[in-house]
Formats: structure tokens, sequence, C-alpha cells
């Protein structure tokens, strides 16, 4: 046993899924470390969806096996239920019963009852901070609330592994910080690993591990640094202007560089582009509203593994301009 | 994480002790998980007054007016105790309101486990025949409830259950209906990919079910094929052993001691035991379930960045 191991709570090994002819995971294999949030990404139909379902024992794993703290949960699914909270991407609260309704009768699903049950369930709204809701009936909660109370559900049998399809979709920026910032200090507190899927890449930013899947093959699993690292030197410099189109057109004449027109402006990725921003802004004149340069973001990362995917999922990579890539000319 | 070995030790402790134990407590793992489900049933319906209007509601209407409708055109053979249609369709109202309950709460059942709260109880170690029983037994209990509040009316057209014998027995059959039609509606519900299907189900089959199960004319009125259809429906033995009993006053038949009485019950009770197993076998297929259809895997379908 090496020591990485060691530490790993979740080893998936050899994964492999078809829907018929088509094959949705071919051969993942990768570990998740004992107390690690742990971020899968992919466009649609990358496999994410169904390495989430096979984790969640909601489909059988063949051939393949995923090793939740020493258990082959492809073969006894009744036990690893009991090690892993699901936090699915749809909601899973019934609006009609009150917090405490919902969370009960999940409670009893896993045999929790009285006591113990009650507590576990106070101790879980106040660290999310839901207990002055808990007598309410879910349908008049908001949906970040709705969405905290279902981490608590998802918690109360005290799972090692807690995994999240796309947690925050629906909430607005303010809701999303406040569910993460609440999701951290529970998982402090109560030492779970957990693993995320989400199209948000800048929340995968916090993430300690990342693994990439693209057409259900994984091409690799490191820091979100060391992702980004991976593209170092190359730089983004995002524009925003009043016309987008003219400023498209100016640019395309004088300019070799790979872009992205947005509705708000345009997006330009290179290598040295520091040293070009003067001529820019010169060009650009008065029609230029702001300007930001930066180092490779996880969203650069992501768009630029998926470019050459055929799927025409990651919307920035439809409009991207293909030029010379080897930099900017003046 | 140099503390994380020792608590994942004392974690696997835990975790075997308590698959030691779990064979004692199992049992009461299993009640509470369908003590859940049902309760869930009877919370959500008492919430949401429109159902209750749907369901006891519709039937009633459709007594009324079919029986002040048809009035003096009714003839019930001689066999008959009952006089007047609303007298002969009592029976009948019981299998719809059992029948829409039923369509009413098993409906959720294709919502919720793909987006709702069922869910939640896939993934958890709760047994899937519980989740079966606890959703059956709660439609069930509905349908009861609601068929009890109708039987409350019909002393006022005349209908008398005297003995309490007869009450335990209508209130048995009445159960028994309820249970037979929410089983029917669980298993058409299980599989079914929408509510949109359901509904095509509910109008070329459910309700076809119920209009030739003897509710709203006798069996002996009908034409020849249409008898045929009948007879192989067991609804229509339900509503006729129920109809025995209520009839009991009026005609005076001892229907404990007919035959006739016996095997009405004992179809619909066999039509209502193979319904629940084939619900439990259905549902119960171990881990594998399609939470989207098998050729798509449900992927979430909005990219926002």
């Amino acid at each position: 046993m090496t020591a990485s191991s060691l530490n790993s709570l979740v080893r998936f090994s050899n994964l492999t899924h078809s829907y018929g002819d088509r094959r949705a995971l071919d051969g993942v294999s990768f570990e998740i470390q004992s107390g690690s949030l742990f971020g899968l990404l992919g466009p649609n139909g990358s496999g994410k969806s169904t390495l989430f379902h096979l984790l969640s024992t909601l489909i059988r794993c063949a051939p393949g096996s995923i090793w939740v703290d020493g258990l082959d949960i492809c073969k006894a699914p009744a036990e690893a239920r009991r090690r892993i909270g699901v936090l699915f991407q749809s909601p899973s609260l019934d609006v009609q019963l009150t917090v405490r309704e919902n969370l009960q009768f999940q409670g009893y699903f896993y045999g929790l009852k009285g006591k113990p049950l009650k507590t576990r369930i106070d101790e879980l709204l106040n660290a999310l901070g839901v207990a002055d809701r808990a007598e309410d009936r879910v349908k008049s909660l908001s949906g970040g609330l709705k969405r905290r109370v279902e981490v608590a559900k998802c918690m109360l049998h005290e799972p090692q592994m807690l995994i999240m399809d796309e947690p925050t979709v629906g909430m607005d920026p303010l809701a999303r910080a406040s569910f993460w910032s609440a999701l951290k200090i529970l998982r402090e507190s109560m030492e779970v690993t957990a693993l995320v899927t989400s199209h948000l890449l800048e929340e995968m930013e916090q993430c300690d591990q990342i693994g990439i899947l693209k057409s259900g093959q994984l091409l690799g699993v490191r820091s979100p640094d060391a992702w980004k690292s991976e593209f170092q030197g190359e730089e983004s410099i995002s524009i925003e202007c009043e016309s987008v189109d003219e400023a498209w057109a100016k640019l395309s004449e004088s300019w070799q560089a790979q872009a992205v027109k947005k509705p708000d402006g345009i997006q330009i990725a290179g290598r040295n582009l520091a040293s070009a921003l003067p001529k820019l802004i010169e060009q650009l004149g008065d029609s230029l509203s702001a300007v930001k340069w930066s180092q490779p973001s996880l969203e650069d990362v992501f768009i630029r593994l998926n470019q050459t995917s055929s799927t025409d999922d990651v919307e920035s990579a439809q409009s991207v301009k293909p030029e010379d890539q080897g930099g900017l000319h003046e | 994480m140099l503390s994380q070995p020792s608590r994942l030790n004392q974690r696997i402790k835990e975790v075997s002790m308590n698959s030691s134990s779990s064979k004692a407590a199992a049992g009461s793992h299993i009640t509470l998980a369908i003590y859940s489900l049902w309760r869930r049933e009877l919370i959500r319906f008492f919430r949401q007054r429109n159902r209750i209007v749907g369901a006891l509601g519709t039937p009633i209407i459709f007594w009324i007016f079919l029986g002040a409708g048809l009035g003096d055109s009714f003839r019930a053979p001689e066999s008959y105790g009952a006089r007047s249609p609303l007298q002969f369709m009592a029976p009948g109202v019981v299998a719809m309101i059992a029948l829409f309950t039923a369509i009413f709460s098993t409906i959720s059942i294709i919502e919720d486990r793909k987006e709702g709260f069922l869910q939640g109880v896939l993934v958890s170690p709760c047994p899937r025949f519980a989740m079966v029983m606890g959703k059956i037994l709660g439609g069930a209990t509905l349908a009861f409830i609601q068929a009890g509040f109708f039987m409350a009316l019909t002393p006022l057209i005349g209908i008398q259950v005297g003995a309490l014998l007869d009450w335990v027995m209508v209130a048995v059959s009445i159960f028994g209906l309820s249970l037979g039609m929410t089983a029917l509606g669980f298993i058409l519900a299980w599989r079914m990919e929408s509510t949109q299907g359901f509904h095509a189900i509910m109008n070329l089959f459910l309700m076809p079910m119920w209009l030739l199960s003897g509710s709203i004319f006798p069996v002996e009125s009908a034409a020849g094929w249409l008898r045929w259809i009948m007879n192989i429906n067991p609804l229509t033995y339900g509503v006729q052993a129920l109809r025995m009993i209520l009839d009991h006053q009026r005609t005076g038949v001892a229907y404990l001691y007919e035959t006739s009485f016996w095997m009405a019950a004992g179809v619909f009770t066999s039509f209502t035991v193979i319904l629940v197993c084939v619900g439990l076998v259905i549902a119960g297929d171990s881990v594998q379930f399609n939470v989207g259809s098998p050729a798509e895997p449900s992927e979430p379908s909005d990219s926002k960045k």
C-alpha cells in the first residue's frame, strides 16, 4: 500500500459503464483523500452524472469497483448507503412538510429515532443556520435555505462521504456564497469528505483536488493550482466595450490571437499579452469601458481542455475564432 | 491528518458493531420506514385541500347526477335489494373513491422518484419493500377515510347497516378495495416516465374498469360481450361483495352463508394480494433503478457558467 492510498477514503477502480452501445465511462480510476473536498468537472455527456449515480448506488457498477472506506459499494450497496450522503441536483425535500418533518422521516429511513434523532436534527440545523425555520413548511423557504436543509438531510446519518451534484444550481450569488461557507463550517466540524460536481468553475477553486472527465475518460486529478500551471504563460485579456462588433472588427484587422466574442465584450487568450495592453487601449480608445488582464483561471483550463472535444456543450468554445495561436503580432 | 486513521478505525468498529446488531434493529427500522412513508401520505393529503375535493367530491357528484338523471328509468333485477339508482350505485361510488384516491396518491411517485422526496429514500438503506408498503398503505388509508365519510351519507338515501358485524364487514371490504386500487396505481405509476402517460392509462384503462365493474349498471343487464368483460374484471367482485353487505338489511340475504359472497370476496382478495406482490417485485428489484432513461443519462441540462 502506498502512502497516498493509506489516507484515501474513496477509490474508484477501472470504472466502466455503458448505456447500450454508448460508453459513458471508460476505465476511470482515481482516489479521494480522506477529509478533502474533491471537485468533478466535465462538460455534459462526459460521464459525470453516471459516475455520480454509480457512487450513490442508484445504478449498478460493472465492471469496475468503488471502495468507500474499505467497502466495495457495488457488492454491498445497502451497507454503502449508510456511509454516503447524497445531495441531488433536483430538490428532494417534500415542500408540504415542515423542515423538521422532512428530517425526521429521513432519519427513520436510517433507523434513527427518538432523542438521538432530535438532537442530531437540532445540531445540524444550528450548524447550517436554519434552526429558526425548523417548524416552517419547506415551501416557505428560499432556494438557498432549502438547499441547506437538504445538506442537513443527507448529513443526518453521519455519512463519511458527502456527494453533491450541482449543489448551487439556480441560486443567486449571495445564496451560493452562504451555502459554501455553511458547508465549509459543517465539513470542518464533522470531518466529512465531499465530492462535488459543478459547472460554476469559480466555486471549484476551493476544492483540494479536481478531476476532469471528458468523453467518459479521466484527464487527470490535480489541485486547482496544478491544473492552472499546466497552462503557465497563457494569459487572457477580457475587454468590455460599448460596441462589441466594432471592436471585434478593429481587432481582427491588426491582431492575431485566439479570441472569443461575448455579449458584453471580447476575451483574448495567448502568451505575452501584458506588453500589448497599451497598444490595445490606444486602438480601442473611448469605446472601451474596462480591460482586465489575468493569468489562466480554472475556466480557461476547462475550456482549453475541452476545445478539441466534439461536444458543443461548452458554449464559449463555439465562438472561438480559430486564428494563429502563436502569439500576438502588432 | 495524523488523527485520521484512528478516527477511521473507530468508524469501522462502529460500522461493524452496527451490522452485528443490525438484525435485531432491522424489524423496528423497517416499521419506522413504513410508518414514515404512511404518515407522509396522510400529512400531504390533509395539507392539500384540493385533493380532498378531487377524490371525494368527484365521485359524489357522479353519484348524485347519475342517480338523479337515471331516476325511474333505472331497473335493477329483482335479486337486488336496491330500489333507487342512488342506492344501487353506492358500492360503486366507494370503488370510485378508492380508485380516485389511489390515482392521486400514486401519481406523485412518477415525479417524486426523479426529483423529489423518494430520491432520498432510494439512496437510504431502507428496503424497497418497506417503501412499497408505506406508499400503498398510506394511499389505502386515505381512500378508507374518504369512503368512510361517504358511508356516513348513505343512511340519507335509505341504506341501513344495522349490525356491528355488518359494519366490520363493510370496513374490511372498503379497506380491501382501497388496498387493491392503490396497489394497482402503484404498479402503473412505478415504471412510468411522465404524469401525462398516467392520465392516458387512467382514461383508457382505469375509468373503463370502474364503468364495467357493475358500479352503475348490473352485470345481468349488460349485452353478452360486455357481460363477459365485466365477469373477468376483478373490480366487479369487490363491488359485488360490498353490495351484498350493504343490501343485507333490505334483502335479508344472510351473505355470510352465501357462496357467491365468498367467491366474490375471494376473487378480489386474491387480486389484491397479487397486485401487492407485483408491486413489491417491480420496485424491490435490488439496486438497479434508472433515475434517468437508460439511453440518456440525466446529465445536468443547464450548463450556464
